[in-house]
């Protein structure tokens, strides 16, 4: 027996066809309905990585952004009968909206942000850690427009005893016993002026992959937190204790930089909250070769939690001394910022190219990993190496 | 999020997940698993929820104990419907074949 949902969404699989296959080294590029070939690391629930040429551009195409999903039932919603409830115990009044309400009646606003998944890089962690192995394409930088959290939070009323705010999406476990997947913000990040409902991206409706009609932006955190399909958001006084907060997405407590969610922490664990300082050679594939005596321009992209980018530093001495990159205009402090460096290309033979980003709060890459059990946090200084011939 | 009817909804996923798996993405057909003794318990139990792909992709980390503990996971937390001796017979299967880790 097909409920009408389960139809929808089997229309919108049946049309990824074998025609669509491609293959490039060990990774498979298949599309999704609405997307170009992305690397695909698992079927379903879909989860697909974008291709690092997809990561050359200031905003990463809606139809190549990367794909992640923790749950395999994934309705289509039709934007005219989604609706959002806001409530919860620490809310003065309920209320419910709709898209065309949310549009009408609250202020719009559109941010650059870089939304990365807080696996990002796990496959390229040694030793090697289970989970799925990305590399370095679960992550993307866009425009978001939708309206402030805030702002519908002080509608329904926020009581004084608020901790957290709970997010839910319409994705939904395919068995009742698993965990849905909710998360919670603590009361002062959903409050923050640059946490937003979107309701388009890179000035489009959001994509059905990435959430549409409407996804939770919370800049400088990450993936984890971007509730997609969002349909219900309360305001509690309790730490919220579902699976997806209490058990997953946690790092040792301690064991790096970044907010400290309070109310979720033990004296073991916390949970993943901020992004850390980071970068990403885009120019160059590993390997690649250049042309000798050719001008040749390295680059790629720079982030953080929204301290802003400081400085890219080059060194193609294995790290012995370090040169600045130039740095390229600023979309934002939640954006990446591009940066680019001439590359000597007089000598003949291999060169191995390291780049790591300073933040403007002084953080710097690290050159050595911190392990912890999830493959979280990965920031190491980039490596790239290329062959001048 | 989770509604009511979701519990009758699983009813003839797990009567078709020895078939075929209910609701399957286009393309994860084409995954093959290694032959041998389990296949079939392991296909029909761990698809019911997911794709197949996330055997051989975390083969590399994997090793008896990394499986033993990621079926538990599977039972306990997310409650798979896999009996004891599914349990037995599907560890022995991840085991053999999809353990690269030592």
């Amino acid at each position: 027996m097909l409920t009408r949902r389960e139809l929808l969404a089997g229309t919108l699989t049946a049309l990824l066809l074998p025609a669509e296959r491609a293959h490039a080294g060990d990774d498979e590029l298949l599309a999704l309905p609405g997307k170009r070939p992305l690397i695909k690391r698992t079927f379903r629930p879909p989860n697909y990585e974008t291709p690092l040429a997809e990561l050359r551009r200031p905003f990463t195409s809606n139809d190549a952004f990367f794909v992640r999903y923790h749950l395999a039932d994934i309705p289509a919603l039709d934007p005219r009968q989604w609706r959002l409830r806001v409530g919860g115990a620490s809310a003065t009044r309920a209320l419910e909206l709709s898209l065309a309400d949310l549009k009408r009646h609250y202020e719009r606003v559109t941010l650059a942000a870089v939304n990365q998944c807080a696996g990002n890089r796990r496959g390229l962690f040694t030793p090697r850690v289970p989970g799925v192995q990305w590399t370095s394409g679960a992550m993307g930088n866009a425009q978001w427009t939708g309206v402030r959290l805030r702002d519908l939070l002080r509608a329904a009323g926020i009581e004084g005893s608020a901790l957290e705010v709970v997010f839910d999406g319409a994705d939904a476990p395919l068995l009742p016993a698993t965990p849905d997947f909710l998360k919670s913000l603590p009361i002062d990040r959903a409050l923050d002026e640059n946490t937003l409902i979107a309701f388009e991206m890179n000035g489009e409706p959001l994509p059905h992959w990435n959430g549409a009609p409407a996804r939770l932006v919370v800049p400088g955190w990450v993936g984890t937190y971007w509730v997609k399909h969002l349909t219900d958001i309360r305001i509690e006084p309790k730490a919220f204790d579902g699976f997806w907060m209490k058990t997953a997405y946690r790092i040792p407590t301690g064991a790096f930089p970044g907010f400290r969610y309070a109310s979720q922490e033990n004296a073991e664990t916390t949970p993943v909250t901020e992004i850390l300082v980071n970068s990403l050679i885009t120019s160059h594939e590993q390997g690649a070769r250049v042309a000798l005596d050719r001008s040749a321009e390295l680059g790629g992209w720079a982030w953080d939690s929204g301290s802003g980018i400081d400085a890219v530093e080059i060194s193609t001495d294995a790290g012995q001394s370090w040169k600045v990159a130039t740095l390229e205009r600023e979309f934002g402090r939640y954006a990446w910022r591009g940066f680019r460096w001439r590359l000597d290309t007089r000598t003949k033979g291999p060169v191995t190219v390291l780049a790591r980003a300073v933040s403007r709060a002084g953080a710097r890459q690290p050159d050595k990993l911190t392990p912890n059990p999830s493959g979280y946090h990965h920031n190491l200084v980039q490596s790239v190496s290329l062959e001048v011939a | 999020m989770r509604r009511a009817w979701r519990v009758t909804a699983a009813l003839p996923i797990l009567l078709l997940a020895c078939a075929a798996p209910f609701a399957a993405a286009a393309g994860e057909e084409t995954i093959a698993l290694a032959d041998g003794p389990g296949r079939e318990a392991t296909v029909a139990s761990c698809a019911i929820c997911h794709s197949l792909d996330y055997l051989p992709m975390n083969a590399p980390v994997m090793g008896r104990a990394a499986w033993d503990k990621s079926i538990h996971k599977m039972v306990d937390k997310f409650g798979a419907p896999i009996s004891a001796e599914n349990i037995q017979v599907i560890l022995d299967y991840l085991a053999l074949h999809y353990s690269a880790a030592p």
